[in-house]
């Protein structure tokens, strides 16, 4: 954790010095990992803005969370990132982590990294346990909620509101919470009224549902 | 606020350690359940004003409550949100004594003021276990290579320049250099832009950053970066090297320890799971501080947190414009992650490695060898991305087993305990490892960061004159807040 606290340690000496100190079959293994390297640097995505590498830490590759608890970000709707990061940045959304990180955007980078996150290929979060009833629960209460209004068919996302499909299971269910118990707001108040009509259990089954569903419109 | 929700999501934590970890505090025993009992608002009584209140029990904050008493001010109450002593330092329990430290843990050479409070508290030293080849892995690719101390591959003409840049750049005031305004309008990022540094380097650096800070180059302040490097001799070598920097050297019994030790000799003075919601009257003689355990008065609070919690605070009567702006636009997005792999024995030196690992492109920033000073068991303790890696602890154990058998071996495949700590979604106590500060951030609102604001004294190693940021800073703050304390008690 903090910093020195933390360490750090080897960093890569990588390049000539590799080439050129290993013989024989550390030779052949050196060159094969310089090649691989570069290959690594060399496919980072060109035209992402230069605040992203930042966003990755929670956010995953290209905003392609692979953790449950964090948001997946790829293949947002640009407009609903943008709305998310400015409400950060004045307090109407909270969060002590997002909300300074927001404030020291410009309008401009908030724009730029809205649209890079939109146009990335939306991929599955963490993969969800297999559970076919909660599952069946959960489709139950997104059909009976008529999620699929506002959110799209598939829940796929609509320049309106996000893509639920394929989002991480643990971070659904905190925000169905959070609009229960009004930390989060949605400036329509829909999400708030309709999250506290959920029980605890609805959640969960909704959060399941959701989470394994393919993050991908249909063709 | 559920700080225990989620704990520590560990398969081998989840049952044991919270009892574990409240055991640990428990060991300082009885001293903390007496208080415990009290919930009356003790200033009612009319005998339970303190002299000092301290909030927070981490190193900050119990540093400079034992500098209280042992000068002799006795009505010292520190007041701390968990239910444990020790902030941003954890001991995972491996059994039999063993401990990894989900937290901070390293401390370096000109680190003395933690140095010399460890000595003081009985609590030994030993070096990190660097011996060896590190790993590098890319892709299906792995190359092994010793690189003697852990240094980094900063070119040496970028080094150089760096060490005297940031000469001029005073830790605790890096806003009165003379170039701080044009300093501060570039990141870290920028400047090495300008310095025409190739892929590789910039690769490198990074990495490094990701780990010191959280945050990438672009994220970090030019003039924040180099008032770090100035607390470390101006050498980024020191900061970021195990042998001669300031990760050479782990406490024996894990960093908690020091915590766990103030808090047993402090006693009752300690209160935990006493969140605090709201501060009256600091601009009066008695303050009043609401907890969630009861109302506590005193005549000077030290506030040993982070501003980001500071921020989560109400303040009675607001604070001033540029203190309030300070802590809500202080940086929390460098939670930090890490793991803890352990095994029967540290088997990867049989092979001359020295059990780091660099990952280029995956879940994992960094590892290396964790092992007690006996190395009776093998730990591997990781820095991971938590956003590349799954929550769920199984997954998490087994994605990374995956990527130390590529690089250590097969052995590595079969841990027998697994722990997990990701600061980010632990509770609502600590919110970010390190504060990236941005550009623009040190010029417009430095001076308020440990200026006193009535009777509020602020602590926490963000407000340290040197080694802000680390376990030392944190000591650092503690020694002033008290002197503060004790000055402003004696002219009262």
């Amino acid at each position: 954790m903090n910093r020195k606290l933390i360490l750090t340690g080897g960093l890569l000496a990588v390049g000539l010095v590799v080439a050129t100190t290993a013989v024989g079959p550390g030779l052949i293994r050196g060159q094969r990992f310089e090649r691989a390297f570069k290959q690594e640097l060399a496919r980072s995505d060109g035209d992402a803005p230069d605040l992203s590498p930042t966003c990755v830490h929670c956010h995953g590759a290209a905003g392609a969370a692979q953790n449950s608890r964090y948001a997946a970000l790829a293949g947002q709707p640009a407009a609903y990132l943008e709305a998310q990061l400015q409400a950060f940045a004045d307090g109407r959304r909270s969060s002590p982590q997002m909300g300074p990180l927001a404030a020291s955007l410009t309008s401009a980078q908030i724009k730029e990294l809205a649209a890079y996150y939109a146009r990335q290929a939306p991929q599955p979060s963490e993969a969800v346990a297999q559970d076919a009833a909660l599952q069946r629960r959960g489709e139950a209460v997104v059909t009976a909620r008529g999620c699929a209004g506002c959110h799209g068919e598939r829940l796929v996302g609509t320049p309106a509101a996000p893509r639920l499909a394929g989002q991480g299971e643990a971070y659904v269910a905190d925000q169905l919470a959070a609009f229960q118990h009004g930390a989060r707001k949605d400036p329509t108040g829909a999400m708030n009224s309709l999250a506290g009509q959920l029980s605890a259990a609805e959640i969960q089954a909704a959060a399941h549902y959701v989470a394994g569903l393919s993050p991908q419109a249909a063709r | 606020m559920g700080f225990d929700r989620d704990v520590l999501s560990s398969r081998a934590l989840k049952r044991r350690s919270m009892l574990r970890a409240a055991g640990a505090v428990a060991a300082t025993g009885a001293l903390v359940s007496g208080a415990r009992a009290s919930v009356v608002p003790e200033g009612k009584r009319g005998d339970g004003v303190r002299d000092v209140v301290v909030i927070g029990a981490g190193l900050s904050g119990l540093t400079a409550a034992r500098d209280l008493v042992r000068a002799g001010c006795e009505k010292v109450l520190v007041l701390e949100a968990r239910d444990r002593v020790g902030g941003r330092t954890f001991n995972h329990d491996l059994g039999g004594g063993v401990i990894s430290e989900g937290g901070g843990e390293w401390i370096g050479p000109s680190q003395t003021a933690i140095a010399d409070l460890a000595r003081e508290l009985g609590v030994g030293t030993f070096d990190s276990f660097y011996a060896g080849k590190s790993v590098y892995l890319a892709g299906e690719t792995s190359f092994a290579q010793d690189n003697g101390n852990g240094g980094t591959g900063t070119p040496a003409a970028i080094v150089g320049k760096l060490a005297d840049l940031a000469r001029k750049v005073t830790s605790g005031t890096p806003w009165t250099a003379a170039d701080a305004a044009a300093l501060d309008r570039i990141s870290f990022g920028d400047w090495l832009a300008q310095q025409g540094v190739g892929a590789e380097d910039l690769f490198s650096i990074g990495r490094s950053t990701r780990l010191s800070f959280g945050v990438p180059p672009a994220s970090l302040s030019f003039l924040y970066y180099l008032s770090v490097l100035n607390s470390s001799d101006c050498s980024v070598e020191k900061l970021e090297s195990m042998k001669g920097g300031a990760q050479q050297t782990r406490l024996v019994g894990g960093s908690q320890r020091l915590s766990q030790e103030m808090a047993r000799a402090l006693g009752e003075r300690v209160r935990l799971s006493s969140p605090v919601r709201r501060i009256s009257g600091w601009d009066r003689d008695l303050v009043e501080i609401e907890t969630d355990r009861g109302l506590v008065r005193a005549r000077q609070v030290i506030a040993a947190l982070s501003p980001s919690l500071c921020n989560r605070i109400a303040f009675d009567p607001p604070l001033p414009a540029g203190r309030a702006e300070l802590q809500r636009r202080w940086p929390a997005h460098a939670p930090m992650r890490k793991t803890v792999h352990v095994y029967p024995r540290p088997f990867w030196r049989e092979a001359g490695l020295n059990g780091q690992i660099l990952q280029v492109d995956g879940p994992l920033l960094w590892c290396c060898d964790n092992s007690p000073p006996d190395a009776s068991l093998g730990v591997i303790n990781a820095f991971v991305e938590p956003g590349r890696l799954p929550a769920d602890p199984k997954a998490a154990e087994a994605v990374l087993s995956q990527i130390y058998a590529q690089a250590l071996g097969e052995a590595a495949r079969h841990p027998v305990q697994f722990h997990d700590l990701d600061w980010g979604k632990l509770d609502d106590w600590s919110l970010s490892c390190t504060s990236p500060l941005p550009a623009g951030f040190l010029t417009a609102l430095g001076p308020h960061l440990s200026a006193p604001v009535g009777r509020l004294l602020w602590a926490g190693t963000e407000t340290a004159d040197i080694w802000s940021g680390a376990m030392d800073g944190a000591v650092r703050a503690g020694h002033r807040a008290a002197l503060q304390a004790l000055g402003a008690l004696a002219k009262a």
